[in-house]
This record gives structure tokens, sequence and C-alpha cells, in this order.
């Protein structure tokens, strides 16, 4: 029987600047989550996501770059979070999903796109390094924070 | 293995637009192939699209292994068409197909890869149950460890014909493994 799915669980609109979202108590009654970001950040820094409060250097991560000078580039990281790519003061899209991530038997492979009109297109896969269930989500910028108006949602995907 | 999706009971009304679950599986046991079949007599009058995500790992004493992707059990050489944006983090390449026996949705990690990474995909088939048109299908997907990739695919099953069926396997051998997981959705019609 169809399943009707992709729940909003949480929205976060931000009405004041702020450095860091954590979506905690995340249920594991669902198949992937899917987090999405709409908004700024100044000054201009890389977004960051750590799971269940983890700041090893437990996360790695692979990125293929359009920018808007006509050139691609690629690299790969490891470190103590996934960096999700710049938000700058144009309006950035991040569509971030984490697959099975109430599995028990595998890391956490996240697929993503970024969309910045200023900075470029980004598709990302990366990894968390740990085979337990995430139940806390933590979105933040090292050295920046995001704007007033900016919104962080988080979706379950039905198993 | 294969699930028949006309074993599935009536289906619930929901409102238009409505993104449902028609159908997951985690294997259990290894396997080459995944079949999603009675596609069309089940589902073709109430959705418009599918979505299909994956986690995959396979078996092979290897890095990685190549997804494949065919409709309605057509095996035919020339009947699909492929194009890759791949990176490797450092490099991009670009390549593509006109002519193939299967659509690629990236790849599979195998056994010589860290234990517990497995390939991620997420895989959009548009207007699938259309009779007026191919079939168009795009793929983002990869992972990261020793072998780290991001593949940006775009495949066409060059064929009018409504899906009725759906297999995903490894064409170059090999088996995704348990704990390998495969995920239909479908977005209604209005």
């Amino acid at each position: 029987m169809p399943t009707p799915t992709y729940i909003s669980l949480a929205t976060v609109n931000l009405t004041t600047t702020d450095a860091s979202v954590t979506f905690s108590n995340i249920p594991a009654t669902y198949r992937d989550l899917v987090l999405v970001f709409d908004g700024t950040a100044s000054p201009d820094n890389n977004g960051n996501v750590q799971f269940n409060g983890d700041t090893a250097a437990n996360y790695s991560d692979i990125r293929m770059i359009g920018y808007p000078t006509d050139l691609f580039t690629s690299s790969a990281e490891t470190g103590n979070s996934l960096i999700t790519g710049a938000i700058s003061t144009t309006r950035t899209n991040i569509i971030m999903n984490i697959m099975d991530y109430s599995a028990t038997d595998k890391h956490k492979t996240t697929i993503s796109r970024v969309n910045n009109q200023a900075l470029g297109v980004i598709a990302r896969v990366g990894r968390w390094s740990s085979n337990s269930p995430v139940n806390e989500v933590r979105f933040f910028l090292s050295t920046s924070s995001m704007q007033a108006g900016s919104t962080l949602t988080l979706y379950g995907i039905g198993a | 293995m294969a699930w028949n999706l006309g074993l599935l009971g009536a289906s619930t009304v929901s409102p238009a637009g409505t993104f449902e679950l028609l159908i997951s599986e985690t294997l259990t046991s290894n396997d080459n192939s995944i079949v999603f079949s009675n596609v069309n007599s089940t589902y073709g009058s109430t959705y418009q699209h599918l979505h299909l995500r994956m986690v995959t790992r396979n078996d092979a004493n290897d890095t990685a292994l190549w997804v494949g992707l065919r409709f309605n059990s057509d095996t035919g050489s020339t009947n699909y068409a492929r194009h890759d944006l791949v990176a490797n983090g450092s490099t991009i390449t670009t390549s593509g197909n006109g002519n193939l026996d299967y659509i690629i949705l990236g790849e599979t990690v195998s056994s010589q890869i860290v234990s517990g990474s497995f390939s991620a995909h997420i895989v959009d088939i548009l207007d699938p149950f259309e009779t007026t048109k191919n079939t168009t299908v795009r793929s983002l997907s990869g992972q990261t460890g020793s072998r780290n990739r991001v593949w940006y695919n775009s495949g066409l099953w060059k064929n009018t014909a409504a899906i009725s069926s759906i297999e995903i396997y490894i064409p170059q051998g090999g088996n995704f493994i348990s704990g390998s997981r495969f995920s239909l959705y479908g977005l209604r019609n209005s």
C-alpha cells in the first residue's frame, strides 16, 4: 500500500543571526533525512554538518564544483565535519540527503547539491565513518553567521 | 531477486502531488540484481514520475563496479544512451555513449573499500508511463574513501513503451551485498 512520505520534521526560521542550528532527538522511524538550507551568511563562509556531537576527524567529502568563470574543479578531504559549501551574502540553497541515517550496519553517506549564483554550483558526496544511527544534526558556520531570514528544514523520507 | 508490485493492495486516496513510497527492500543476502515488476499495471494511472533511492555495496574483489539500469527486460545492445560527469577528488571527466545495453547509475563500492562504506544513489525516472516519449533518467551518486567519486549521470531508454519493469544490476558481475537498500517512490500526477 503506498505510503505518503517526505515529512517535514522541523523548520527553523532565523529571526536573528546565528552561527549554529541543531536538530536533536531525531526519531529513527524514517529511511533517509533531507536537510535543506536556504539563506545567506556574512561574511562568506562554508557551512558544516556534524552528527551526534561528533567533533573528531570522522568525516570525509568529495566535491565537484562549477564556478561562474567557466572553471570546473574537484577536491576531496577528511576532517571533523562535512563541508556543505560556501554560503555568501547571495542567497544559497543547500540540499543534503543523509542516506540510511538510522542504520546500524553501515557508515552514513550523504549526497548534496549546493547552489549559489555568485559562487557556483556544487555536487558533493560525504561520509560519516560511524555505524551509529544519526539522532542529531548540527549545521554551523565556523567563522561567520547565518543571517536573519535564513531557514533550515529537516525532512524524513519514509522507509 | 524479483519484487512483484502486483501483489500490493489497492492504494488509498492521497492529495495530488504527493511523494509516496511504493516499495523498499534491504537485502538480507547477496544478489546480482533487483527487479521491480508490474510497475505500469500497478502504478501507471496514479503516478507521473518515479524516484529511486539506493545505498549499495558489492562483494567483488575490486574497488568499485558500475551499477546498471534496464527497463522492461530490454537487453538490446543499442537501446540505451548515457552521459556522465565524474569527479575523483582531483579531476573531472566526461563521457558518453549513444548505443548501450544499459544506463549507468554511478558505481557501487566493492570489498577493497573500507568496511561500512556504501555508495549512495538518487535517481529520477521521468514520465515513465507516457507512451509518446522515450524515458529519460538522471542520477547523482558517489562515495568517499580510497575511491572518492561523484557521478552525475543522464540516461535514455530509446523506447516509448510504458515502464513495466525496472532492473538494477551489476553489469560487470558481482553481487550487491546484504544491507544494500533499494527504495522506489512515486510522484503522483495531478
